[in-house]
C-alpha cells in the first residue's frame, strides 16, 4: 500500500472517530462555507474567490457577518489557506484535504 | 512506489512500531499498573487492565499486515527486558518469552481469519474501515491473545486464577486499544491545529 494512502486512511478513520465522539471542529456555517469552497475547487491548489463561495446556494442564505466569521475561522483552523502573494479574498482549500 | 516493494519504507515503519510499542509498554508498566495495583490490588502480575500496546498491534497490523509481526515481537522482547522486573522474569521463566510471539501474532491471526472469511479488513483494501470495526477486529485479536496467553502461562498461573487472567487480558487489550486510538486521535488533532497556525 502506498505510504501516503495508509496515513490518509488512518487520518480519515481518526477524523471520523472525532466526529462520532462529538469533538466536531466546525460549526454548521463553517461546514457550509468549507463545502462550498471544496465544491468550487476542481484541481488541487486552485484559488477560489470569496465572492464565488458567497454565491454558492449552500451559503447564499448566511448573514454577511456569519459568512465572514466562518471564512476567518476556516483560515484560523487551517481548512482554508491564503497562499503567499495571493490577492485578498482568494483562498485555497488545503491540499491534503482534497484527496477524497 | 508501493510500501511492500520499498525496503526503506518497511524498515522505517518497523522501527517506528518498535519504538511506539516500547513507549506504550513503558507507560503501561510505570503508570497504568501502579494505579491498577493501588485500586484493585495485585489481581495478577501478568495482565494490565489498560494494555496500550494492543492498539499498536492492531493498528500496525492493519496498516502493514504480516510485516508488522516482526516489529511487534522485537518491541515486545525489548519491553520485557526493559520493564519486567527480575522476580517476574524468574517466576515465569520461558513462558514469558513464549507469550511474546503469541501477542505479536494475535492481531495478524484476527485479520487473517476475517480475510479467510472473505471480509478482509486490512488498510488499503476494498473495505473502508471505520474505528468501530477496527475495535471489533481488536476485540477478536484480544480474545485470541488471551486464549493463547492462558495456554502459555498454564503451568505458571494457578488454575483458580486462570479465569481472572483471561478476562484481564481480554479487557486490558480492548480498553488499551481504545485508549491508544483516542490518544492517537488527539495527536492528529493537535498536529492539525498546530499546522494551521504555522
Amino acid at each position: 500500500m502506498d505510504r501516503l494512502q495508509a496515513i490518509f486512511e488512518l487520518r480519515d478513520m481518526l477524523r471520523q472517530m472525532e466526529r462520532d465522539i462529538g469533538l466536531e471542529d466546525l460549526s454548521p456555517a463553517e461546514k457550509d462555507v468549507f463545502q462550498a469552497a471544496h465544491r468550487l475547487t476542481e484541481t488541487p491548489g486552485q484559488m477560489v474567490q470569496s465572492d464565488q463561495i458567497r454565491r454558492d446556494p449552500l451559503v447564499a442564505d448566511l448573514a454577511q457577518a456569519t459568512f465572514h466569521r466562518a471564512l476567518r475561522s476556516l483560515l484560523d483552523l487551517g481548512f482554508l489557506e491564503r497562499p503567499t502573494g495571493a490577492r485578498a479574498k482568494h483562498y485555497v482549500v488545503r491540499q491534503d484535504l482534497l484527496h477524497e | 512506489m508501493r510500501m511492500a516493494d520499498d525496503p526503506y519504507s518497511v524498515a522505517w515503519g518497523m522501527a517506528i512500531i518498535v519504538m511506539v510499542y516500547v513507549f506504550c509498554h513503558g507507560v503501561t508498566s510505570y503508570m497504568v499498573l501502579p494505579v491498577q495495583s493501588y485500586f484493585l490490588g495485585d489481581i495478577t502480575i501478568f495482565a494490565s487492565l489498560i494494555y496500550l500496546p494492543h492498539g499498536v498491534r492492531v493498528l500496525s497490523t492493519w496498516l502493514l499486515g504480516w510485516r508488522a509481526v516482526v516489529a511487534l515481537a522485537l518491541g515486545a522482547f525489548a519491553s520485557e527486558f526493559l520493564f519486567t522486573d527480575a522476580d517476574a522474569l524468574a517466576l515465569t521463566g520461558y513462558a514469558l518469552w513464549l507469550s511474546v510471539p503469541v501477542g505479536a501474532l494475535s492481531a495478524l491471526a484476527a485479520f487473517e481469519i476475517l480475510r479467510l472469511l472473505g471480509a478482509s479488513a486490512y488498510a488499503g483494501g476494498a473495505r473502508r474501515m471505520n474505528w468501530r470495526q477496527l475495535l471489533m477486529v481488536g476485540m477478536l485479536a484480544s480474545v485470541l491473545n488471551s486464549i493463547g496467553q492462558t495456554i502459555v502461562f498454564a503451568g505458571v498461573i494457578s488454575p483458580g486464577d486462570q479465569l481472572t487472567v483471561v478476562v484481564t487480558y481480554a479487557l486490558g487489550d480492548l480498553i488499551g486499544q481504545a485508549v491508544a486510538m483516542l490518544v492517537l486521535m488527539m495527536v492528529f488533532r493537535l498536529l492539525r491545529f498546530t499546522a494551521s497556525r504555522v
